[in-house]
């Protein structure tokens, strides 16, 4: 089967069993890879009262198609299960190497089932996959148990690993890859599903490995050489300050997070927290994912002080300059460095930490917690210090503070009452990432109605409604307006299929900035990698097909148009001030816009029409829905 | 006040410099503001895209006060403009 190697490896950790099943080709056509596929088997495995932190849960991780081939930016992979922080579907999509050296060891992906007794890593080689022991490793972060691994296996291994927070199954806890090159699964929990199963992490064996079969090995090649330098052209002046650098313009236009998203503008922290401020101080060089020619990272140092790093390591991106930055009012980049360098090597997801903090502080500040509850500590926006401190706490989940916040700012605010969820801001428990959904409507529609929670990358409607040639195989010439709902539940719709495809592709969303990559040449270069010959309605049904899957998982976990709304502060607060005049966005319209289009009934699941046009009727008779 | 003040973001300030005042005796679109500044600096032209069916600018963003002008808008004597790169992060 071209594009896969047709093996995926079923590790049930409690049984201590591992098989090597094919992926049904059918599946492959109806579902191309990635997030898709693992959705596909996901659904077959979970029903509405199975625990995220229980054993019947599984942990995928899958590549797609892409993976391991000339195609640029084929590197990452994408893990699936449900999520402990929402309850409903999880997904995460990470860069690095991790997803190319899985794909060359001879397989599409892992389903890991079970929960072992003891700790455990799963080492994965071209000669096959094998469990190793891992007690000496529990407990420590992740750069010390990236050390001890590579000390045993090589330093050629690739590793996705949990810290203490996925020990200690803390909601917000991610995976962490690439070691001090840190690439993160950062959403929705996956570490927590990880340290459930007693698994520390997978190693995977370093070496030439096996090539990904592929239709037209010559056509691809000659495309995508092509490819690569249109992205290189494209992105080239983009990635030399990368993502960092939209601290400033964000800011400008009224995007960026302030104070737990209640001011308007913040231009000094900004200029002091933006990309320039990392490229004139801290950063050491670029870097990039393996088999990327854009190379939009960056490793930074900090040598000394109190914000002192430990060596060189991976620089903070943008979601977390912005919301351990203007979101604590925190101007100092050092810090800020040393906050993600602290998230990395305990295992947390930037996003959600960050925004956990900043909902402390205002708890702090209007009274819901005291002294007394943080142990005398005096929470406050502005107070670096005290932001690392949580951190740890969070963590380390040993007292009912960091246990409480760890939970996420949704069951956090359940806890402390208060009318504390006035100001905790998520969309089905899962925090907003640092993209303003009254500056962007489209934003505002995906956050609301996006399977994972408030997840910018559902749609990355902020950037079609900004950028440069968006995307014109879906009949946008030019950006959309941001803050209107006319056609936005279409231009919504529309963009969240093509992000599934992406997912199921499992290739970088940052490529099509700029139109660096676009939808015609994915498409292109998927049928030469398969052999088969879909046009841009196929492909983009694929993503609809994908789309809708993952909502009937979460219809089958209860949700339903109640849980397709903004938080409240979204909701009544107007961003004004400084040059910025933000309205609230029209969920009402577009919302009644988006179930009809996506041919919903009015409790916002799928109709029975939608689900026999998409062949998902199977899933359909399962899900009991 | 016969003039309007351009204020341009990194990096279009290390061709045009922190601010830009035009005289104007009276409103002109927007669009043919940038045109004018494409046709003096063409290095301009890698940032600022004008197609003539385009009704909104093209990987640029141009403040007046709190509006996001479009193409067809216009701009005149006493206008004090921002026109920032739009940078995507996420």
């Amino acid at each position: 089967m071209n594009g896969y190697h047709d093996r995926i490896a079923w590790i049930d950790l409690g049984a201590g069993k591992i098989e090597i099943r094919p992926i049904d080709e059918g599946f492959a056509e109806a579902f191309i890879g990635g997030g898709n596929i693992g959705a596909a088997i996901l659904a077959g495995m979970v029903g509405p009262d199975t625990d995220p932190l229980g054993p019947e849960n599984p942990l995928i991780f899958m590549t797609g198609p892409f993976t391991a081939t000339t195609v640029p930016q084929g590197s990452r992979h994408e893990v699936i299960s449900l999520s402990p922080l929402t309850g409903v579907y999880g997904e995460s999509n990470c860069g690095g190497s991790f997803g190319l050296q899985l794909k060359r060891s001879g397989h599409d992906g892992l389903v890991i089932t079970g929960a072992s007794e003891n700790p455990v890593v799963i080492i994965v080689g071209s000669e096959g996959v094998r469990l190793s022991d891992a007690s000496g490793l529990w407990g420590l972060d992740y750069y010390q148990s990236d050390d001890l691994l590579k000390e045993e296996l090589g330093k050629g291994i690739v590793t996705a690993m949990i810290g203490p927070a996925g020990e200690n199954m803390v909601p917000v806890a991610c995976i962490c890859h690439d070691g001090r090159h840190t690439r993160v699964a950062g959403r929705t929990g996956m570490g927590a599903v990880m340290g459930s199963k007693k698994l520390k992490g997978i190693a995977v064996l370093g070496g030439r490995g096996l090539d990904t079969p592929l239709a037209d090995p010559e056509g691809l090649k000659k495309s995508t050489r092509a490819g690569t330098k249109g992205l290189q052209e494209r992105l080239g002046p983009w990635a030399e300050t990368g993502t960092p650098n939209a601290v400033q313009f964000f800011d400008r236009v009224g995007n960026l997070p302030i104070s737990n998203w209640r001011g308007a503008r913040a231009p000094e922290i900004a200029e002091k927290t933006t990309g320039a401020a990392i490229y004139g101080t801290i950063q050491v060089k670029r870097t990039g994912c393996k088999r990327c020619p854009v190379v939009c990272g960056r490793t930074v140092e900090v040598e000394d002080g109190p914000y002192a790093t430990d060596g060189v390591i991976e620089g903070p991106e943008y979601e977390t300059l912005a919301l351990f930055g203007t979101n604590l009012m925190v101007d100092d980049v050092k810090a800020i460095t040393k906050a993600n360098e602290m998230c990395n090597r305990l295992g947390l997801d930037t996003i959600s930490t960050g925004s956990i903090i900043a909902f402390a502080n205002e708890c702090y500040e209007k009274g819901v917690l005291t002294a007394d509850d943080t142990g005398g500590l005096e929470l406050g926006f502005g107070k670096p210090d005290v932001a690392i401190e949580l951190i740890k706490l969070i963590a380390a989940a040993d007292d009912k503070l960091g246990r409480a916040l760890g939970r996420g700012v949704r069951k956090a605010s359940e806890e402390f009452g208060g009318g504390s969820d006035q100001f905790a801001v998520q969309v089905k428990g899962l925090e907003l990432p640092a993209h303003d959904p009254r500056f962007s409507w489209g934003q505002a529609l995906s956050y609301a109605t996006g399977n994972r929670g408030a997840c910018h990358l559902t749609s990355l409607a902020g950037s079609y409604e900004t950028g440069e040639d968006p995307v014109p195989e879906l009949g946008y010439d030019e950006p959309h307006h941001g803050q209107s709902a006319g056609g936005k539940a279409e231009f919504t719709i529309k963009l969240q299929n093509l992000m599934n495809v992406l997912d199921s592709l499992v290739v970088c969303k940052f490529s099509m900035f700029r139109c660096g990559a676009t939808v015609s040449q994915f498409l292109e270069w998927y049928n030469l990698v398969t052999g088969r010959g879909i046009d841009l309605d196929e492909f983009m049904e694929i993503g609809e097909r994908g789309f809708t899957l993952k909502r009937m998982i979460n219809n089958r976990r209860g949700i339903t148009s109640k849980d397709d709304v903004l938080p409240p502060r979204m909701l009544t607060l107007d961003k004004v001030g400084e040059g910025v005049d933000l309205k609230v966005p029209d969920m009402k319209t577009m919302i009644a816009d988006y179930y009809r289009r996506r041919e919903w009934d009015t409790d916002g699941r799928p109709g029975s029409k939608s689900i026999r046009r998409l062949g998902l009727e199977r899933w359909e008779q399962s899900a009991g829905v | 006040m016969t003039s309007l003040r351009v204020i341009w973001s990194p990096p279009l300030d290390k061709s045009m410099g922190k601010a830009t005042e035009v005289e104007l005796d009276q409103p002109v679109p927007l669009r043919d503001l940038l045109n004018s500044f494409r046709e003096d600096e063409p290095e301009l032209t890698q940032f600022i895209k004008l197609a003539p069916q385009d009704t909104r600018p093209r990987g640029i963003v141009v403040m007046r006060g709190s509006d996001m002008l479009e193409l067809a808008d216009q701009v005149g004597p006493g206008d004090r403009l921002e026109i920032l790169v739009a940078i995507q992060g996420g």
